[in-house]
């Protein structure tokens, strides 16, 4: 069973782990004040936001067309494009690509597709050196675990840790300042970059018009991926495709500033086919992999919306339930309100089912979504799913039901208030606190709840006009 | 003008006297006002429950008693906003019932909006407030309705009132209805943290308006031993708390 | 038997509900939802000069064309670093001159990479870099100093001005367009923003008049 069936557990074991608490507090609302920053220099961020919306909608609306016309162009270049419809036939799609160039070594930059299908695990279980080098994905290598955010996959980490990961497999003497981490995972990753035979990359882009993958970095290390090995193969989702350059500019002055507060990430590449003739250098052969893995299903749906995600994380920086449990709880690649509503319909919701339960539908999420997505609503749909296959526990189905039989019959309804409003009370101390409900410990648990101290409003309002 | 009152079935069983503030503050805006006997609850539990029929069910009911007003007025942010803005879209199949919860959607007001929008005396009374007050923004009411001077300028019109923003300000407390009963332990935590930011202020009392998240803040900080007092605005707006 | 492309494509024209229709995006082209107002050469240069100012570029700019070898050839003095490449396209320019460098792609052994570019972006502050036989992106890339020279006349307003500049290419689509605003830098961990990833630490921009 994947691990985001398990979510209540795991937030628990999360909510209880100092290091990653230290960790999360730091991390805080950092990015969340850069974001705000960022978008109060944009002169107009809603209009900038409903156009960047339109064109997500208007690429999905046609997505197969757009597909054609982006694997047209970039076929014209010479770019190989495949079609992929599940994880695994990506994974033997990769395979096969190395299998055929005799690959021995892969360096990557990041994937969060790659993150869904395990492909890390498949090339290494085939005997080819796999090499994360983006530096958070890096040290996540190092550690063995998933990453925690879609933007910033190792902030779960603090520098000690990464002191420990890097003495331990770099053999070098222990390390805490950050910029000397960082110059030790360069000259670390250097040769890597030079001797791999192949590099994998995700896509946060494809752009139909021209057949150019778009790929956003700050460490740069996305065009050395791209620009070294022999081969590069770009593994991305059928929704990331958009018309043209006109619906990347509001994207990319979108993504960035949402993610991070960036107004740009240092490197912006568009990537059309292989190396041309007369190039010094360039991969000789450039494959596009286009993953359904469950997108398809979204289309035509209520949730369709959540298919203009454009990746930027904003919804998980405001997020009080990831900010208070992180990344790794929510058990798959997409943590946070995205991750909510995206799991379940990757893997199944009886895979997820408590995924969608796991928001206050506070709505911080939706406010900030570049792309417009409607959260809430989308964690409502699943939990109106939720409920219509029986997926809720039977105490949650009998109380349901038994609430809404009481709200229909109003005298009853009064009747249960006046009972309920006499046992609160007699459940109370001294002081009119409620420390212990029966059936209702987890409110309790961590919170009094004071009991009235009158009879309900409607029964004193009556008595009122009655007397 | 005719004034439909909704007691949030919150307010009814647990804080009666928010009830009874906000009915002394609409009538001293001189209107008429009808607290209709047969009204129970807007529906939120089983609508954010995922149990769509019973939201529907629930507006239906709502729609039968107060349909007949010029406005309905609630001190709430999150059932205003549930009658408002969900009422019209569970019924985008039915055009006819989604026009006339369009209708009332826009007759129907939180506390503040009305009161806004309609002169009135602060009710007389012998010992009103006065002190340092935070506000906390519930998020329905300040998201999806756009609630946020409001309240606060009412209270301003209290003499000897002060209100220090709280860090975090806009941040869920973590009541989140059916959520908070479900996963305890995330919800206990994000209560705690708005307690640190509201006891960071050093005010007087804490205020809101949604009984959820006050019930949630009370509970959070009377389990830490603090007596700070935890109102709904329109007890210290009507003077019915010191 | 059905390929994985004719399953996909059918599944998403059957969630879709209509049948295949030609994509037009004419209701929105053109459309970028930002207004930069028009503005003259002289704001224009300012502009970049800010954005690429804080987005962590070193400027150096030159009175006129004829300064830019003087300039570079004082940075160069200044600056650590002795193996030193430059894009092929710049040999006439700078071969001449005692720069000591190479023409042709980087190796790793190499410190600092000079290039010229296809453009700059205003609004971002970004180099306009594109790939061919005579501007390869490893000089850009592997040394730890990128100095790049970037004319006036180089500096577009926004990012559909450079669409636009690219498109009217003879190459277009070249193999490679990056847009390079700023040295590398990564902030992984502890969110501590620390510059000079796998990419240059340092990116010099040399501006001179047309």
């Amino acid at each position: 069973m994947p691990e985001s069936a398990q979510f209540k557990k795991n937030a628990q074991r999360q909510l209880n782990n100092t290091g990653l608490q230290a960790n999360l507090q730091r991390f805080g609302q950092r990015f969340a004040k850069a974001r705000a920053i960022a978008i109060a220099e944009l002169e107009d961020f809603s209009g900038l936001r409903q156009r960047a919306t339109a064109w997500r909608d208007l690429t999905l609306a046609n997505l197969d067309d757009w597909l054609i016309r982006f694997e047209t162009h970039a076929q014209r270049m010479g770019t190989q494009v495949h079609w992929a419809t599940t994880a695994a036939e990506v994974n033997q799609i990769v395979l096969e690509i190395a299998h055929k160039n005799k690959v021995r070594k892969v360096i990557k930059s990041k994937s969060m597709v790659s993150e869904e299908t395990g492909l890390n695990a498949a090339l290494q279980q085939s005997g080819i050196d796999t090499i994360e080098t983006d530096l958070g994905e890096y040290i996540l290598q190092l550690a063995g675990e998933p990453p925690s955010h879609l933007v910033a996959p190792a902030l779960h980490k603090n520098v000690e840790e990464v002191a420990d990961l890097f003495q331990e497999h770099h053999h070098t003497p222990r390390q805490t300042d950050i910029p000397t981490l960082c110059r030790e995972a360069r000259h670390q990753l250097r040769p890597h970059f030079l001797s791999a035979d192949m590099g994998i990359s995700g896509g946060n882009f494809l752009v139909a018009d021209t057949g150019a993958l778009v790929l956003l970095t700050n460490e740069g290390n996305a065009r050395l991926v791209t620009t070294l090995p022999r081969v590069h193969v770009a593994i991305t989702g059928i929704e990331k495709v958009i018309p043209s350059l006109d619906a990347l500019a509001p994207l990319l002055r979108l993504l960035p500033r949402s993610a991070t507060g960036q107004s740009i990430t240092n490197d912006v590449s568009l990537l059309t086919g292989p190396r041309r003739p007369g190039d010094l250098e360039g991969p000789e052969e450039h494959h596009v992999i286009l993953v359904d893995g469950g997108r398809s299903e979204l289309l035509g749906s209520e949730l369709q919306p959540a298919l203009r995600c454009i990746r930027c994380g904003a919804c998980m920086n405001h997020c009080p339930v990831y900010q208070n449990i992180g990344g790794h709880a929510y058990g798959w690649v997409y943590p946070g309100p995205i991750g909510a509503v995206l799991t379940p319909a990757y893997l199944g919701l009886e895979h997820a089912r408590d995924l969608p339960q796991a928001a206050t539908l506070c709505g911080a999420c939706e406010v900030v979504c570049p792309v417009s997505i409607p959260l809430p609503d989308l964690l409502r749909v699943w939990r109106q799913r939720s409920v219509s296959r029986g997926l809720r526990p039977w105490p949650e189905r009998v109380l349901l039901r038994l609430w809404l039989w009481c709200a229909m019959h109003p005298l009853l309804y009064r009747w249960i208030h006046r009972r309920l409003s006499w046992l609160l009370r007699q459940l109370a101390n001294d002081s009119g606190q409620i420390t212990y409900f029966p059936g209702l410990t987890d409110w309790t648990q961590g919170r009094n709840l004071k009991a009235p101290d009158q009879p309900p409003f409607h029964a004193q309002w009556a008595q009122r006009h009655r007397s | 003008m005719k004034i439909g009152l909704w007691i949030t079935c919150l307010v009814d069983l647990m804080r009666p006297r928010i009830g009874f503030a906000t009915l002394n503050l609409v009538r001293a805006t001189g209107h008429s006002i009808e607290i209709p006997e047969q009204q129970t609850c807007c529906g939120q539990p089983g609508f954010n429950s995922g149990d769509t029929s019973a939201g529907r069910a629930m507006a239906m009911q709502f729609l039968k008693h107060f349909e007949s007003f010029d406005a309905v007025v609630l001190a709430s942010g999150s059932c205003a906003a549930m009658i408002r803005h969900d009422y019209p879209r569970l019924f985008a199949n039915q055009p006819e019932y989604q026009v006339r919860f369009q209708e009332l959607g826009q007759r129907t007001f939180e506390l503040s909006e009305f009161l806004l929008r309609h002169p009135f005396d602060l009710p007389p009374t012998t010992q009103r407030f006065s002190g340092r007050l935070t506000y906390h923004d519930s998020c329905s009411g300040l998201r999806t309705l756009g609630i946020r001077s409001g309240p606060r300028q009412l209270l301003q019109r209290i003499p000897g009132v002060e209100i220090v923003e709280m860090p975090d300000r806009e941040v869920c407390c973590g009541f989140g209805g059916a959520f908070s009963v479900k996963l305890g332990d995330i919800a206990t935590r994000m209560a705690e943290n708005k307690c640190r930011s509201i006891l960071a202020t050093g005010v007087d009392a804490v205020v809101g308006g949604d009984l959820g998240c006050l019930l949630t803040i009370e509970g959070r900080l009377r389990r830490e031993g603090h007596s700070l007092p935890v109102w709904h605005w329109a007890e210290v707006l009507a003077g019915t708390v010191t | 038997m059905m390929t994985s492309r004719d399953l996909i494509l059918a599944r998403i024209r059957q969630r879709r509900g209509t049948t295949s229709s030609p994509p037009d995006n004419t209701p929105l082209a053109g459309t970028s939802g930002q207004n930069l107002h028009p503005i003259d050469a002289t704001e224009r240069i300012k502009l970049f000069q800010r954005q690429a100012l804080a987005m962590g570029c070193q400027l150096r700019p030159c009175s006129s064309r004829d300064m830019v070898l003087p300039t570079l050839q004082a940075l160069l003095n200044d600056l650590p670093g002795h193996s030193r490449v430059a894009w092929p396209q710049l040999r006439r320019w700078l071969e001449s001159t005692s720069l000591g460098c190479r023409f042709g792609s980087a190796h790793s052994t190499d410190q600092i990479g000079i290039t010229g570019c296809a453009g700059a972006i205003a609004e971002t502050g970004s180099l306009i870099l594109t790939t061919g036989p005579d501007t390869p992106d490893s000089v850009s890339l592997l040394p730890e100093i990128h100095i790049a020279l970037v004319c006036h006349d180089d500096i577009v307003v926004d990012l559909e001005a450079a669409w636009k500049h690219l498109a009217q290419r003879a190459d277009w689509p070249p193999r490679g367009v990056t847009l390079v605003s700023g040295p590398s830098r990564t902030a992984d961990i502890e969110q501590q923003v620390v510059i000079g990833a796998h990419g240059p630490a340092q990116v010099i921009i040399l501006l001179y008049p047309g």
